[in-house]
């Protein structure tokens, strides 16, 4: 397992070389509701721009689904974004929801589960899932 | 556990945008070994947490680096993630919710955090490859 070969072969691979940013996915808005798609890795390097992309649509004071059903890594702090946003949409008045997916194993499943915060969202397998409940939530009565 | 000359070692500024380049050469190291899919993800969200602390904590006003090191032998993987700051203190502007070290703790078979001979912090994290933690939370 620990053979020198191995050991050259690590060493001398290009860390960077297959890193790929991920394509960012334009943030749209469904009648009523912001939808903000985060695909890709997420940690503290992207967490600032997360943080202002849901703020952005937290502004308009809309129900906001964030979309992390195609993320292949969520971290801590993403999480704390989550949660902050999370704050802010209930003072608001605002509702907030994820999408994790179909997969129980998906990253942010993962990260929420680890942390155990993953009780204080709503969670939805899909998108339209998500838009469903948020409109039928909204209809009176 | 782990030898001067560990099979892997990268050694970055830390910096927040090179937690990802550590991330995807640890992937490429642990993914020769028999983890599956959710123990290597286990793996590289606590090296993530290890990595992110060195950034945020150690260098206050200052640069720096983080050092990665591992090293497995088929059954239990060693990692360490250090740097030559001034250790883990307290921030009140920090970014995140505190839950680094908790999930460290709660994706490793057993991890230590200390002070690193030379200065600085070390983080050691060991991951079993048969018996991960199952269905671990804080």
């Amino acid at each position: 397992l620990c053979s020198p070969e191995r050991r050259d072969i690590v060493r001398s691979r290009d860390p960077s070389a297959d890193f790929v940013i991920p394509p960012v996915r334009p943030d749209r808005t469904e009648p009523g509701v912001a939808v903000v798609s985060f695909p890709g890795d997420h940690d503290i390097a992207s967490a600032p721009l997360l943080r202002e992309r849901i703020s952005t649509a937290l502004a308009h004071r809309r129900p906001v689904v964030v979309d992390l059903s195609d993320a292949l890594f969520v971290d801590s702090m993403l999480l704390g974004v989550l949660v902050t946003s999370l704050r802010r949409a209930r003072r608001q008045g605002s509702a907030f929801a994820l999408v994790l997916g179909d997969d129980p194993r998906c990253p942010a499943a993962r990260a929420l589960d680890v942390t155990g915060t993953r009780s204080m969202f709503p969670s939805y397998p899909s998108v339209s899932a998500a838009l469903d409940a948020l409109t039928d939530a909204r209809l009176p009565a | 556990v782990i030898e001067k000359e560990a099979d892997f070692q990268l050694s970055l500024p830390a910096r927040a945008e090179n937690v990802a380049v550590v991330r995807h050469a640890v992937r490429r190291y642990v993914e020769q070994f028999d983890f599956d899919d959710v123990g290597v993800s286990d793996i590289l969200l606590a090296v993530t947490e290890a990595c992110t602390n060195c950034v945020v904590h150690a260098y206050i006003e200052t640069e720096g680096m983080v050092e990665v090191r591992a090293q497995c032998d088929g059954e239990e993987l060693y990692v360490r993630v250090r740097d030559h700051g001034g250790g883990i203190v307290p921030r009140i502007d920090s970014p995140g919710l505190g839950l680094g070290l908790p999930v460290i703790m709660a994706l490793t078979q057993s991890m230590s955090i200390h002070d690193a001979e030379g200065g600085g912090t070390e983080v050691a994290m060991v991951f079993s490859v048969d018996s991960p933690p199952e269905n671990p939370t804080l």
